[in-house]
């Protein structure tokens, strides 16, 4: 017995097409993580440079920025100090080669970064600000990265295998496990609450493969790194992301438990369409916010706000299209009847076991 | 009964948001409102609260005149430290990673939060603490704080040498430099050994004074190695007890092996009545006036010690200092200088003007879609807002822009709440509820689902506090702790504001009685119906008509 509406309302009818747009929108991340550089790691992360530079003509902090970027550096960081000077943040600047055995030796990245800011700002100044024409930059030192991902507390990571990336990976496994475990104790009166949290845990990692799979291929487009900035967007993401499927689930725990002999799955398809509408205007309200900074804000932060704003939106998507709708494949037995089609007939104790597995 | 109840919460909330405002009103607020309107400029806040220090009651005042901001928004001071010369070490790069997280756990204790610590080079340090002037940058973090128990140098028959000159110690100690003939540098002056007299007799008051001594470490001989003692033999579980009248005392507890050492050196001094004075880095520890404390040593010490005199709040930022430990080999500042913001001049003000812009954007739009109770959203919402940025002042919470991307997150779960008991509250006007009891339907059928989402996003940053402590990556502590704060106050404010506001509204009858105020799209059976019953009443059990 159906009950439900035909065409777009039965979502839950279309959910092999959802997975299927799911998927597609996830395949060029995942491809693209597979292809090292998977990611690259921004001067947060990696150890680089770090100079001071004093000029003796007025320049401002975005020119520099300017000057740096056009100098293939546009991940310095530069700070004021005082009077024209800057003390700059950059990854490592390579060192001049072995020197040839004849001619001149090679200029260092170094002396190729003096020279141009030289030629764009004119002379640089020494630290008491008297103009030398040879003066380079002052205090010139490499720097180790600000987030090593090592443990302060004991010496010998427990369980943290490979700096930073490990780390956010155990991060977001802790959180995960523990929403899991949440939601499988708040949706007790529901029968298999263990579900409710699956389903909520792999949306979330739907959304969070989503905006890193993005990062990923923006890194191999246009350069994009990734620094703090991102894991503050990732876990942005993260908590959107479980609040919207939480509420959508709230839903259907109401529906179901209202019984009413409805199937699961039309009980679903009710609840999503009654939140629809809340759905939505949460969801714009995130997304009116984002734009609003992305507009008006500085441009220091627009990639991370593309981020907030990819994950918003695939956070609301995917507590209707995905986390829902794996609750009710799960109800329906799609994974064991897939498998069923694919190995094609079977005895059944042989059924069984592809069910069980699955 | 329930109206008296809404009027005095609405009071208690209309308090809370003034004093909210007048907590985060910027001091320069032409920077940040349209400057059409002559603001008045905030003057920042003074506040008594009481703390438990020591076991005692005190009133401490605290005083927040600007919002904290991290390095990304602000910038603040950047301290290069770099050993003192002519240290040597076996092994320099395990010290310095020492000294790293010595600096971590000082920048925790004294509440510097998101501060950086980089290896710079292979000799030196770079510290970037925000929002803290240079002195109080080095005297809280920049400093090897290490504590060493200086004695008088005396002469075989027990005479105090005592100079009217400078004596020259070695770097961070109280370690008489000698020259090549074993003698005691001393510039502008000569060194006299002079009899020392016990407190009880009257030549006491001829004793030479602390600053006249010439000191040196206090060691004692122990299994044939002599052992100075100093801060490494101290518990890290200094406190500050206060008296009767106020004073402070600072309470120390020596290690076994430190206990030993106490022990003897105590003994040897009481004999004659010797001071015992506590240095630090080489710096006499002065009193509240200024002067030398060096109390004479009346009988053996062990177990435990105090340092009496001191200033207030000197006691506690030195009780701070040695429970975090000295830095392994003696550090100095090499440079230090005033850094600006890593995001750019303009960031701080762009982010406020577009937050101010996302604000009204999702007001407008609750107005539009959900009507009257829209507006109220829309009060909450100001409420809720001026709540939280108290809060982060008050705590105070360094703001970055992880900070920031919480606020914005919470935000949209506060009008989340809202949202999710307007649609309920529709649905059941629809169904032909009266508007009391769509209210309160509206309220508790909503509340399941904002409890679990809130929980479950607390429960996220609770972790994501415990990950970022343990990988001292402070970006996602101050996201987890803003992000915890604002969903804290984003249940108060959607639950019982939007509710207290609500309440009020419904009581007024011209108001209550347009039931499309409240839902634009009401069926034309129920319309017809709510004109004919009075909207108010009926009572929270008003029985719905069929479910769907």
């Amino acid at each position: 017995m159906r009950d439900r509406p035909a065409g777009f309302f039965d979502i839950v009818g279309n959910r092999g097409w959802f997975y299927l747009f799911s998927f597609l929108i996830l395949l060029p991340g995942i491809i693209s993580l597979i292809i090292p550089p998977r990611l690259k790691l921004g001067i947060d992360f990696s150890s680089g440079s770090e100079f001071t530079v004093r000029f003796e003509q007025p320049v401002s902090k975005d020119d520099l920025h300017d000057a740096m970027a056009g100098l293939d550096h546009p991940e310095s960081r530069i700070q004021g100090t005082g009077q024209n000077e800057y003390l700059v943040r950059t990854k490592e600047l390579r060192g001049a080669g072995a020197a040839p055995p004849v001619g001149p030796a090679p200029t260092s990245e170094r002396d190729a970064i003096e020279d141009a800011l030289q030629a764009r700002f004119g002379n640089l100044a020494d630290s008491e600000g008297a103009a030398s024409p040879d003066q380079g930059f002052i205090d010139f030192s490499s720097i180790s990265a600000t987030v090593s991902g090592k443990l302060s507390l004991q010496k010998d990571p427990p369980f943290i295998c490979c700096g930073i990336s490990g780390s956010a990976v155990s991060a977001v496994a802790a959180a995960s496990l523990a929403i899991f475990v949440y939601l499988w104790w708040s949706f007790r009166q529901v029968p298999q609450p263990f579900r409710f949290g699956a389903a909520a845990v792999l949306a979330l990692l739907h959304d969070a493969l989503l905006v890193v799979g993005a990062f990923s291929i923006l890194g191999k487009v246009i350069d994009t790194e990734i620094n703090v900035m991102f894991i503050t967007a990732l876990l942005t993401v993260i908590g959107f992301s479980v609040h919207d499927s939480i509420v959508v689930f709230d839903r259907i725990r109401e529906t179901v438990s209202r019984g009413e002999g409805r199937s699961f799955a039309d009980a679903v398809n009710s609840s999503l369409l009654q939140t629809l509408g809340r759905s939505l205007n949460t969801s714009l309200t995130l997304i009116f916010a984002t734009l609003a900074l992305l507009l008006i804000g500085g441009s220091s932060i627009r990639e991370f706000l593309w981020a907030m704003l990819i994950g918003t939106t695939t956070g609301a998507y995917s507590s209707i299209f995905v986390a829902s709708q794996i609750l009710v494949s799960w109800n329906e037995g799609d994974v064991p009847r897939i498998l069923r089609r694919m190995v094609g007939r079977r005895e059944p104790e042989q059924l069984e076991t592809a069910g069980a597995e699955a | 009964m329930r109206s008296w109840r809404a009027r005095i919460l609405l009071l208690v909330v209309i308090g809370l948001t003034a004093l909210s405002v007048i907590t985060v009103w910027p001091s320069e607020p032409d920077r940040y409102l349209p400057d059409a309107v002559p603001w008045p400029e905030g003057k920042g806040i003074k506040l008594k609260v009481p703390v438990i220090e020591g076991g005692t009651f005190r009133l401490s005042t605290i005083t927040r005149r600007a919002m904290s901001l991290g390095l990304d928004l602000r910038g603040g001071t950047r301290l290069v430290l770099a050993p003192e010369e002519g240290i040597q070490v076996e092994d320099l790069d395990a010290a310095l990673d020492g000294a790293q997280d010595v600096i971590e756990r000082r920048v925790n204790e004294f509440g510097v939060a998101e501060s950086e610590v980089n290896r710079l080079g292979d000799i030196r340090l770079s510290v970037q603490l925000p929002g803290i002037e240079p002195d109080e940058a080095i005297a809280k973090i920049g400093r090897t704080a290490l504590l060493q128990f200086c004695e008088p140098l005396t002469d075989a028959s027990g005479n105090v040498a005592a100079t009217e000159g400078e004596v020259q110690y070695r770097a961070q100690t109280c370690d008489p430099v000698r020259d090549a003939n074993d003698e005691i540098v001393v510039t502008g002056g000569t060194i006299a050994f002079v009899p020392w007299a016990r407190d009880d007799t009257p030549q006491a008051n001829d004793n030479p004074q602390p600053d006249e001594i010439v000191w040196q470490p206090a060691t004692a001989e122990i299994d044939g190695q002599t052992n100075t003692l100093d801060g490494n033999y101290l518990r890290p579980n200094t406190f500050v007890r206060f008296d009767d009248f106020g004073r402070p005392t600072l309470v120390f507890q020596f290690t076994s092996d430190g206990a030993d050492v106490a022990e003897q050196v105590t003994e040897r001094l009481s004999e004659r009545n010797y001071p015992l004075a506590p240095y630090l880095d080489g710096d006499p520890i002065l009193d509240s006036n200024g002067l030398p404390i060096a109390p004479r040593v009346q009988g053996t010490i062990s177990t435990d010690g105090v340092i009496t005199g001191l200033d207030s709040e000197e006691a506690q930022d030195l009780s701070k200092l040695l429970n975090t430990g000295a830095f392994p080999i003696p550090l100095r500042v090499v440079q230090q200088q005033d850094v600006d913001a890593t995001l750019g001049e303009t960031a701080v003000r762009d982010s406020v003007i577009a937050g101010e812009v996302a604000l009204l954007l999702i007001m407008a739009f609750m107005i539009l879609y959900y009507r009257l109770p829209g507006v109220m959203a829309s009060l909450a919402l100001v409420v809720y807002t001026s709540l939280v940025l108290a809060v982060f002042k008050l705590w105070p919470v360094t703001l970055t822009l992880s900070g920031v991307a919480a606020f914005v997150l919470s935000v949209g779960m506060a009008v989340d709440a809202n949202i999710l008991i307007f649609e309920r509250m529709k649905e059941e006007l629809r169904i032909g509820r009266n508007l009391v009891a769509a209210l309160e339907d509206g309220f508790t059928r909503a509340w399941s689902s904002i409890r679990d989402s809130n929980i479950s996003t607390l429960i996220t940053c609770a972790i994501l506090y415990w990950f970022g402590n343990q990988f001292g990556e402070s970006a996602i502590k101050g996201f987890a702790i803003t992000l915890a704060i604002g969903v804290g106050v984003s249940m108060f404010s959607a639950i019982t504001v939007t509710r207290t506001f609500m309440q009020i509204i419904i009581s007024i009858r011209p108001l209550a009685r347009r039931l499309w105020l409240f839902v634009p799209d009401l069926p034309e059976d129920v319309r017809r119906e709510g004109r004919r019953m009075p909207a108010v009443a009926g009572g929270a059990d008003g029985a719905p008509r069929e479910r769907r």
